[in-house]
């Protein structure tokens, strides 16, 4: 009997051992949905928070009284993150919880003078989630951009994730990256990180007013821009338009992308939806000398003809497919020649070589990127393939209108 | 048992004192001088009548057989139990019209000659001492005395009132027999017996309760049942002292092999087709005297989940029926538990929007999650019970102010979450697709056990608690066949029957724990198969 008197006074014991220790309701905690990091006054850190207002999303019943904005900005300085965040309960009246945190905004200012004391604290804490986004605020401070009210996802940090989404999968000249996927390329000698920017246009001081989104036309929409070069943890350039899409290309991101062909005389003649695209990088070492060869195969349909030609036929589509490939083709060419002039292997070339020939690699890793990838050999080949015009063949209004 | 003891230490004199009078309760008539019945009418009729404390109901009639030599009898009866039409037209007529001289003019003759020619009654026999003659009478059988005979005879003349076989409310199904057991002992082996026409169908009987006398009987099948279990069943029935057995719930208690689990070891029905399904799986079937619930043992946690109509319906229907049915019981031990889990730990686990609605919904919510769930578990339990016991034309009263009270008002005062509130509808319903009552009634103990740990530990608790249920169930038995059978041990054979349900003709076992001996069910090559597939 006092056996198991005792088995049960120990059983009642580790239960109030565990006392609740990481217990939190859902009152006291304020979900950040972004925190975005500036240099606050002497270069210290300064954080931004988004946090939810749950009570005010729209859909929810409870909404009929007050409503105010989707989301509220906190900030607060230190000289380290944990520091800066913690300070925020001076202000702040619940627990930050980083759990549910989707992006994670970096002013170019702290992107230029490098990452390296941002990156510990989101992965080291438990919390926060390495599937977070990690943004640069092109040509601003993070705060201006999380401050910004968004119309269609009313929370901002959703806007920025999903335009970066879909914009990945939809153009091509963007990447959705994770804090995950960041962080090893950080300090790789064999590839250079790339990040996604992120722009606020028109009028900076009406996005964070209500008017932004009470606006049909939104008065200051956020925009993803370019790709963010680096060399070790500091932001050197930015990649736009087609070079952007051409780092993409290789990197093997592009899922769905669209590309414009000439045709004769005119300009943009075809219009050719890729999607299905598949990068292939091999290497080797000859006489103490690295080839690089990227192998693209892009697979897609005529979405748009603008001009006559006998799409019926196998040999005119041919000739179309021909002018598809050297388009591919030249867009890679243009962004490696991109990478090589700011002598940052964005696409992992040093990382195909390793793989190939360790020994080699040991003795150039030190110089690869100042003077090895700059003079590097790549031979560019692209395989491209119209499946498909869709649904008319012949693009019958310009026969009438003529082949011009 | 140590602390238990210590507990009735000090009361153990009153107890000695006190023995003497509880073997009175027996309810024997104590001032019965003899055993044996006396040779004399008057004295017997007298002794009836003293014994009986003159009781109402008892009727004596008194009639002259023939005059010379006279032939006096007397018949004791007990009003309503009899059947007032076979006692006036068979016996009492038989015994003034037909009585025949030549066929016996001594007073000993008559006895014999009543027994063995003239009663045209069922079943008639001779009895000897007083607590026979008792137990016979009580029981509703028509006593006939003879002046000068040291015995008397009893005719079967039971009836009285019984319920009618109606349809079974409790265990309802689409498919099948409607019929249920009523509270006559009787119609319930009858309705049994009507379904297997079979020799080796075999009742043992047994009176129970020192003073009720309560008719118990005990059906199997023999050769299929296990005769281990039969004598176990026997065994733990003959130790039971006590002095009433109002229902088989009483049984079920006293026989069941563990008091302090929250899960039945005793399976009841009211319906008929289930135990013959169950006699044919070697289960053995207790049925009490007044009580429309039949016991089957041994029983097993799956049996708890298996309604008639999985049988009854085709197999793939059946197989995600039962499945849904496991589910059920699982969200209903887990749901509550899970959201306070979720909504004080894991809030990380649900997906953004999700709790931001949640945290939404508990913005204006005064209370903790926990305390928020206990409070609505709780009144809905509150409801729940006062709807069983209400009459029917005030149980729609408590359903509106039910709705009302959970559903709007605690909403709209902001006293719980319209979250909450969805969890606990959908726990109850999914506890009340549990088809056996006594399973459904433990998982809502076990729901307020999960729902503490979880609110002490999280998702740890809860897995913590299930998996402390789930070492429980196992170390249960029933009759000695352990409780998880087949999924611990783990039968293969058997698993046709438990989360799933295959085609009939597939079962070809019985559950091996239970009959051990006679396992197959059926033949191979049952599955139905257009003819000129024969032979192939």
């Amino acid at each position: 009997m006092t056996k198991r008197l005792n088995l049960f006074a120990f059983i009642c014991i580790t239960i109030l051992l565990a006392g609740c220790w990481n217990h939190r309701e859902l009152t006291d905690i304020g979900i950040i949905a972004a925190v975005g990091i500036d240099y606050g006054q002497d270069k210290r850190y300064n954080m931004t928070f988004q946090f939810v207002n749950p009570k005010n999303i729209a859909g929810n019943q409870q909404t009929s009284g007050l409503s105010g904005p989707a989301i509220t900005i906190y900030e607060s300085e230190g000289d380290n993150l944990l520091e800066a965040a913690r300070a925020a309960s001076q202000h702040v009246s619940r627990q930050l919880y980083f759990a549910h945190t989707d992006v994670l905004m970096i002013g170019e200012e702290v992107a230029r003078d490098g990452l390296t004391d941002i990156l510990d604290i989101p992965i080291r804490n438990p919390d926060f989630r390495s599937t977070a986004t990690i943004v640069i605020a092109k040509d601003s401070t993070a705060e201006q951009i999380l401050k910004t009210l968004t119309p269609l996802d009313q929370i901002p940090a959703n806007t920025i994730d999903k335009t970066l989404q879909f914009s990945e999968s939809r153009w091509g000249e963007d990447i959705h990256l994770t804090v995950g996927e960041l962080v090893p390329t950080i300090y790789s000698k064999s590839k250079q990180a790339v990040v996604s920017g992120f722009v606020l246009k028109g009028d900076k001081e009406k996005g964070k007013q209500d008017a932004n989104i009470q606006s049909s036309r939104p008065l200051a929409p956020l925009n993803a821009d370019g790709i963010g070069i680096f060399k070790g943890d500091k932001l050197i350039t930015w990649a736009e338009g087609k070079t952007a899409r051409g780092i993409n290309w290789i990197l093997n991101n592009i899922q769905s992308t669209v590309m414009a062909v000439d045709w004769k005389d005119k300009k943009d003649a075809f219009g050719i939806t890729i999607n299905l695209s598949k990068s292939k990088v091999s290497a080797n070492v000859k006489n103490n000398k690295p080839h690089i060869t990227v192998h693209i195969d892009a697979e897609g349909g005529i979405t748009e003809a603008d001009t006559f030609l006998d799409l019926s036929k196998a040999e005119e589509l041919i000739k179309v497919q021909n002018a598809l490939r050297k388009e591919i083709k030249k867009e890679i060419e243009n962004s490696i020649q991109f990478a090589q002039k700011h002598k940052a292997d964005v696409f992992g070339f040093g990382e195909k070589i390793s793989h190939v020939d360790e020994d080699y690699w040991k003795k150039v890793e030190d110089v690869w990127n100042e003077e090895i990838f700059p003079n590097l050999e790549v031979k560019v080949e692209v395989n491209a393939f119209i499946r498909r015009t869709y649904l008319i063949s012949k693009p019958f209004l310009y026969e009438h209108k003529g082949n011009d | 048992m140590g602390l238990v003891s210590k507990l009735f230490a000090k009361p153990k004199k009153k107890k000695k004192k006190n023995q003497p009078a509880t073997k009175d309760t027996s309810g024997q008539a104590s001032d019965i001088s003899s055993r044996f019945l006396n040779t004399d009418l008057s004295k017997n009729l007298q002794t009836i009548l003293n014994t009986t404390g003159n009781s109402a109901d008892i009727i004596i009639r008194q009639i002259d057989l023939a005059d010379e030599p006279p032939i006096k009898a007397a018949l004791v009866m007990v009003d309503g139990l009899i059947d007032d039409k076979t006692v006036n037209e068979t016996i009492i007529h038989t015994l003034l019209t037909e009585y025949s001289l030549q066929e016996a003019v001594s007073i000993e003759k008559s006895f014999d000659y009543l027994e063995k020619k003239l009663l045209p009654i069922t079943n008639v026999t001779s009895v000897y001492e007083w607590n026979d003659l008792f137990g016979k009478l009580l029981s509703g059988e028509t006593i006939i005395l003879i002046d000068g005979v040291e015995k008397a005879l009893s005719t079967s003349t039971r009836g009285g009132e019984k319920r009618a076989v109606t349809e079974s409310h409790n265990e309802v199904s689409l498919r099948g027999p409607k019929e249920a057991f009523t509270e006559s002992m009787r119609t319930n082996t009858s309705l049994i017996r009507s379904r297997i026409k079979n020799p080796n169908l075999w009742i043992e009987s047994f009176q129970i309760g020192k003073v009720t006398k309560t008719d118990i009987n005990v059906m199997y099948m023999k050769g299929i049942a296990n005769d281990k279990i039969v004598k176990e069943v026997r065994r733990r029935l003959k130790r039971i002292e006590i002095d009433q057995i109002p229902d088989s719930g009483f049984i079920e208690q006293l026989i069941e092999e563990k008091t302090y689990t929250i899960f039945p070891t005793v399976f009841h029905t009211e319906r008929p087709d289930i135990v013959v399904a169950n006699l044919m799986e070697g289960k053995i079937a207790i049925i009490v005297n007044g009580s429309p619930f039949v016991l089957t043992v041994p029983a097993l946690f799956i049996e708890f989940f298996q309604a008639a109509d999985d049988y009854y319906a085709r197999f793939d229907i059946s197989t995600g029926i039962r499945f849904l049915r496991v589910l059920n019981f699982f969200i209903s031990i887990v749901a509550p538990a899970t959201y306070v889990a979720v909504t004080t730990y894991h809030q990380e686990m649900i997906p953004t929007l999700l709790i931001i609605a949640i945290a939404a919904q508990r913005e204006a919510v005064p209370f903790p999650a926990y305390v928020e769930a206990l409070l609505m578990e709780t009144t809905f339990e509150i409801l729940r019970e006062a709807g069983v016991r209400l009459p029917k034309s005030v149980g729609q009263a408590v359903s509106i102010v039910g709705a009302l009270v959970i559903g709007q008002a605690a909403i709209q005062a902001g006293i719980v979450s319209p979250a909450m509130v969805i969890v606990v509808s959908i726990t109850a319903i999914a506890n009340f697709a549990t088809p056996s009552f006594s399973m459904a009634i433990s998982s809502r103990v076990i729901r307020f056990g999960l729902m503490t740990l979880a609110a002490v530990m999280g998702f740890y608790g809860i897995i913590t608690g299930l998996m402390m249920m789930t070492l429980h169930l196992c170390s249960l038995r029933s009759f000695g066949v352990p409780y998880m059978e087949p999924l611990a041990p783990l039968m293969i054979k058997n698993m046709g029957d438990t989360i799933i349900r295959i085609p009939l003709w597939k079962m070809k076992s019985r559950p091996k724990l239970i009959s051990q001996k006679n396992i197959i069910r059926q033949g191979d090559n049952q599955q139905p198969r257009p003819p000129e597939d024969n032979g192939s």
